[in-house]
């Protein structure tokens, strides 16, 4: 019989009982464990983060069917056989690559065409609007004199500073590169995704981010823009850069200035040259609104929010009736504040043209 | 219990064998038996379920057509892995778009293991909000740590393994899983000082 009194975390994590208990939820398994605590209390602090920390790597809790997976297998002895020695799948990868290539010289030759139309200093609205007429655009201004929260379909936040102005297709979230386009300041949360960069568009600064929290400066009527980093690696380009770039194709190790955390870049348009600098205090004047409410009902816990990010929830409040919040939200994002509240009302949120929906089936 | 490791070995090595005769049922089992794993870790690296079906497709499909020129692998599962890890690098790292070496992407020249768990799914309440923050934990610790912790308690792959997928020697291995302990359970403690979150639900 093993001894569990004996065990630290990692002891936990290996053994099989306790896999099988918290990974696969087996009947046997839950009762000897229920059963073990109550008479080791004193090591419960223990299991639970275990536990914990095996749940955190486990994510998707709901795994393929063993249906799905059939399918899958299926469809993939499908493809051997009709296959020959050499094999379909080469010449479909070849396709595919050259399909992407073809998409990205076709984005910078497009780019470089603005730059041509529009040289520095172009007209915001003029790019904003070139992309195609079948996508959607939303725009965000804004007029008040407080810093407004726009949240982005990919999950991505973005704090807009009075007087400015962001812009961004309505499907962010399904584009091969996620592209905003800002005139003003603003400072953004990239949700990580390599296979979607993200791409700031500003008076003469491009920003390239994979997954990052920075702040980009950049107001059309002035002459120098810069973009700072809380946290993660940007890359930053001028538009010159670009039209160089469309020149020479893509050409690797072309343009380009990399930034780390707490360095920032100033571009001024008179010397068309930048400036790296060291910034502190950035995460401070970005802090999270901190909130606590007791007994509070849900509808004001939405007011609440609304107002501090200055973002519309819409939902339908005779669903709400009956719900109250005891909480403190400190050093939480408002995604995991909208998670939580959604998991109490038994309902979901998404994203449309900047504004948060619930959804609830009570 | 056939789930023991050696086992588990010499129940590859011989599928292997018959896929290479050209058994298809044999590629088809080593699917079934991992396909999950290896979904599961990609996901790490990258959200996209669609683009990691397809790598996991191609990856075996790619093992059919070149079946008589691989060497038969010792250990199937960590080759696998390995395999996996090369192939999404290479297709994540194909947008060609403004790519050049130090970029943004050079720190990643290996993969970043990302930890989201979906803790809002769980339904007891202060399980669900340790296992937030142990995600959160996780993905403070350095990217090698992290990866190297997953493998081997999620996966339940050996050291050796371990090194064979991330190209590092054994004793780096250990190295790396020390470090993220002690890490680890530095931040675990003041977690447990400053659990700053307390949820309580009336329905009136």
């Amino acid at each position: 019989m093993t001894d569990y009194r004996k065990f630290i975390v990692e002891d936990f994590l290996t053994d099989p009982l306790f896999r099988a208990w918290v990974l696969n939820g087996d009947a046997q398994a839950t009762d000897f464990w229920q059963h073990w605590l109550a008479g080791n209390p004193d090591r419960s602090a223990m299991v639970e983060d275990a536990r914990a920390l095996l749940l955190a790597m486990a994510e998707k809790r709901q795994m393929l069917s063993d249906d799905e997976l059939d399918t899958i297998v299926e469809g993939t002895l499908g493809k051997l056989s009709s296959n020959t020695e050499t094999g379909q799948p080469t010449v479909r990868r070849m396709y595919l690559v050259w399909a992407r290539v073809a998409a990205a010289v076709l984005v910078v030759a497009g780019l470089g065409w603005l730059v041509q139309k529009f040289p520095l200093g172009a007209s915001f609205k003029a790019i904003s609007t070139t992309s195609s007429p079948s996508e959607i655009r939303v725009e965000r201004t804004n007029d008040t004199d407080r810093p407004m929260t726009v949240l982005l379909g990919d999950k991505s936040t973005v704090i807009l500073q009075p007087g400015s102005r962001l812009s961004f297709s309505s499907a962010l979230e399904k584009e091969p590169r996620r592209i905003v386009y800002l005139d003003g300041e603003a400072f953004f949360d990239v949700v990580k995704d390599p296979a979607h960069p993200f791409f700031v568009y500003s008076n003469q600064l491009i920003t390239r981010v994979l997954g990052t929290s920075f702040r980009v400066v950049a107001y059309e009527r002035e002459k120098q823009a810069s973009v700072s980093v809380l946290t993660g690696k940007v890359t930053v380009f001028t538009k010159k850069d670009l039209e160089k770039m469309d020149r020479i194709a893509i050409r690797p190790g072309a343009g380009g200035l990399v930034l780390s955390p707490n360095e920032q870049v100033t571009f001024s348009q008179n010397k068309a040259r930048f400036t790296k600098s060291r910034i502190q205090g950035l995460a401070n004047l970005y802090h999270p609104p901190r909130f606590s409410f007791d007994e509070t009902p849900v509808a004001d816990v939405f007011s609440a929010l609304e107002k501090a990010y200055g973002i519309d929830i819409e939902y339908e409040p005779e669903k709400l009736d009956g719900y109250r919040l005891t909480a403190t939200f400190s050093e939480m994002s408002l995604h995991d504040e909208l998670h939580l509240i959604c998991r109490i009302i038994k309902g979901t949120y998404h994203i449309e043209e900047g504004r948060v929906i619930i959804e609830t089936d009570r | 219990m056939s789930n023991l490791p050696e086992t588990n070995r010499s129940r590859d090595s011989q599928l292997w064998k018959d896929l290479v005769l050209g058994n298809e049922q044999a590629l088809g089992s080593l699917m079934r038996i991992y396909y999950r794993s290896l979904l599961n870790y990609g996901q790490k690296f990258n959200r996209d379920e669609e683009f990691l079906k397809d790598c996991i497709q191609e990856l075996f499909i790619e093992i059919w057509n070149r079946r008589q020129t691989l060497s038969s692998p010792d250990n199937v599962k960590a080759y696998l892995f390995s395999s996996l890890r090369r192939k999404i690098y290479r297709e994540v790292h194909k947008l060609p778009l403004f790519s050049h070496p130090e970029s943004a992407d050079a720190e990643d020249s290996g993969l970043h293991v990302e930890f989201s768990p979906e803790w809002w799914l769980i339904e007891e309440e202060s399980l669900a909000e340790r296992t937030r923050k142990m995600g959160h934990l996780l993905n403070l610790l350095p990217k090698r740590q992290r990866e190297v912790i997953y493998l081997k308690y999620y996966q339940e792959l050996s050291r050796d393994e371990i090194a064979q997928v991330m190209s590092i020697s054994p004793q780096t291995v250990s190295n790396l899983i020390h470090l993220a302990f002690v890490n680890l359970r530095d931040r675990i403690k003041t977690v447990a000082i400053s659990l700053f979150i307390i949820l309580t639900l009336f329905l009136v």
